[in-house]
């Protein structure tokens, strides 16, 4: 009995080619079987005779030239510079409908996923979603986010390490304000920070009083010693002694967003109990701390070390959006926290400080805030001054006291 | 008997100079010579002898002016599908792989231009064969242009010009296919090599697109009849 053919042997009947004994019987055995399969298969052997009768007639119809013609296109073509030449094809990328439509969409999906995301929000404020809901309230819950905290406190509680003081007492150092406004106003940041020659040599013995004076040992602390890292001279001295810093030239909270941005914002605060100032601003309400950052004083220097009454100043960083809410907010706790002193002022600076704002990963996800917090995170310097205690003085710009 | 082709392209290259570019016995001689010899002989002229590329496109003119209309089923654009495809095998030819056969290779450049302009013309308008353009030229105007000029001297009878039509209604790659192997007349294994496919599959394809010409022309008879 004859095998049923494939379609490789009935193609090979189609095209006349040589099929074998046994292939050539099932094609006929099939045709036997099946008058219409037989048709169907003479039909298309007629077709391709048909078709390469056509060809014939279509190369006999064959416009003359074509390859003098194409010679010369080609010709003109290297005449032009890239004929005879392999073609490069620049992969070029084609904007179809369809691509378009596919982009179009996922930005629509993206963006309606975003939208959708801050409404439901039940509560978007960011202070007490579940980014900023689970950080821990207190060392017991985590020791470790709070060991900068414990670190400061036993230092701010200490005060200016006793080698400080004496390190200043043996330089005699001058009245610094004074001699480093005259000197450093005027200057750039970046002349004032590199150490160029003249403030150098100028104030190399004077300006040991602070920076450059031995830092407060950390015997005592929890763990391994930390080496305190000095802020750069020329930086404390910048932010220690701006331009005529002074409560006159406190800058309204909408004017000082804008400073912040552009890094010439300072908050002076004065008072005769720097160590509270700088508890305050470390027990800030986990509120306020998605809000406003406190950076351990610790690793950023210290630029006090004067003995107490005098005008030495501490330094601290605050990363805080670079709003007029928050803002407004952390000169208001500030201002709560200053007791039997001036207060604290928002204060323009004649150049820019840039200072590197520490770098949360819900930034990226800023849409989670509110509105009114969409702006930069900067890094705000703090200027504690203290000064001798005196009668309360009013703040010389009640509006911003809470 | 190879080294003989090689001196004879040689000692054309040497007689090859612009002057002599259109010297009327070149053609005659270079005539004898096959493909790959007439390539060596334009290669090894550094591109100066210019004869020897005109002979052998020269050669293959009709047939791949007949590829590329049993293609696009249009005179006019088949003409200029089949100088493009002589312009870019113009252009390339110094990147011509001698173990394959020059045939095959221009089949396959004609082939992938006939292709990917069936397919940009698909995009540009519908399939419906009375869909008219913006210039009022409708498909089946097309068709009625796919059949060969008064020059041929040939009438086509009627089955020939419905085979003509049925050709323009298939996928533009069974076209593809069939022309490779009924008008072309390559073997499964150039048409293989032509279109980066396995013989198997060739032959697979070639027997579904006959299949598919049957359809259309068992359709196009039920019309007339009709």
């Amino acid at each position: 009995m004859a095998h049923r053919p494939h379609q490789s042997e009935l193609l090979a009947w189609i095209e006349g080619e040589p099929l074998a004994a046994e292939e050539a019987a099932a094609v006929r055995d099939a045709f036997e079987k099946d008058p219409d399969l037989r048709r169907w298969a003479e039909a298309a052997r007629t077709d391709r005779e048909r078709l390469r009768a056509l060809a014939e007639i279509d190369a006999a119809g064959a416009p003359q030239g074509l390859a003098e013609t194409a010679m010369e296109l080609a010709e003109r073509e290297w005449l032009v510079g890239d004929a005879f030449e392999p073609r490069r094809h620049a992969r070029r990328i084609r904007v179809t409908p369809v691509r378009l439509v596919a982009a179009a969409s996922v930005v629509i999906i993206a963006g309606a996923a975003s939208l959708i995301g801050f409404v439901l929000n039940p509560n978007p404020n960011p202070h007490s979603n579940q980014f900023f809901a689970h950080a821990p309230q207190s060392e017991h819950e985590n020791t470790l986010a709070f060991a900068d905290r414990a670190d400061f406190e036993r230092v701010a509680a200490a005060g200016p390490s006793a080698e400080i003081e004496q390190a200043s007492a043996r330089a005699k150092a001058p009245d610094p304000s004074a001699l480093l406004a005259r000197t450093v106003v005027g200057q750039s940041v970046d002349a004032a920070t590199d150490h160029t020659e003249p403030i150098e040599t100028e104030f190399s013995e004077a300006m040991k009083f602070a920076a450059a004076a031995p830092p407060a040992p950390t015997v005592g602390l929890r763990g391994p010693a930390r080496a305190v890292q000095p802020m750069r001279e020329g930086l404390t001295f910048r932010l220690i002694h701006p331009a005529e810093h002074a409560p006159e030239h406190a800058v309204a909270p909408v004017r000082a967003a804008e400073l912040a941005r552009e890094g010439r914002l300072l908050l002076l605060v004065r008072t005769s109990d720097p160590a509270a100032v700088e508890q305050a601003l470390l027990s800030r309400t986990p509120e306020s701390a998605a809000a406003a950052r406190w950076r351990s004083i610790l690793e950023l220097g210290n630029a006090g070390g004067a003995s107490p009454g005098s005008d030495a100043a501490r330094v601290a960083l605050v990363d805080v959006f670079a709003t007029p809410s928050s803002l407004e907010q952390l000169i208001g706790e500030v201002t709560t926290a200053v007791r039997g002193a001036e207060g604290a002022w928002l204060q323009e600076m004649a150049d820019p400080v840039r200072l590197e704002p520490r770098f949360e990963p819900a930034d990226f996800f800023f849409w989670n805030r509110p509105p009114s917090a969409w702006a930069p995170r900067t890094t705000l310097p703090v200027l504690i001054e203290r000064v001798a205690p005196g009668p309360d003085a009013a703040s010389p710009d009640p509006g911003l006291a809470p | 008997m190879e080294e003989q082709i090689v001196a004879e392209a040689h000692r054309l290259t040497e007689r090859a100079s612009p002057t002599q570019m259109h010297a009327p016995d070149d053609p005659v001689r270079l005539d004898s010579l096959d493909d790959a010899a007439l390539i060596r002989a334009y290669r090894s002229s550094g591109g100066a002898n210019r004869s020897a590329l005109e002979q052998l496109l020269k050669r293959h003119e009709r047939q791949l002016f007949a590829t590329c209309l049993r293609i696009v089923g249009d005179r006019e654009t088949a003409r200029d599908l089949a100088q493009d495809t002589f312009v870019r095998i113009i252009g390339a030819i110094d990147t011509f792989d001698e173990r394959a056969k020059f045939t095959t290779w221009m089949t396959r450049i004609a082939m992938n231009g006939c292709i990917s302009h069936l397919r940009k013309q698909k995009h540009r308008r519908g399939a419906s064969l009375e869909a008219a353009r913006p210039d009022g030229v409708t498909p089946r105007s097309i068709l009625e242009s796919a059949e060969p000029g008064p020059g041929s001297r040939v009438e086509l009878d009627e089955n020939l010009r419905r085979l003509a039509r049925a050709m323009q209604t298939l996928e533009p790659e069974q076209r593809a296919i069939l022309v490779l192997r009924d008008v072309r007349g390559l073997e499964y294994r150039e048409i293989a090599e032509a279109m980066h496919l396995a013989i198997g599959t060739v032959k697979s394809r070639i027997f579904r697109a006959r299949g598919a010409l049957r359809e259309a022309m068992e359709a196009m008879n039920d019309t007339d009849s009709g």
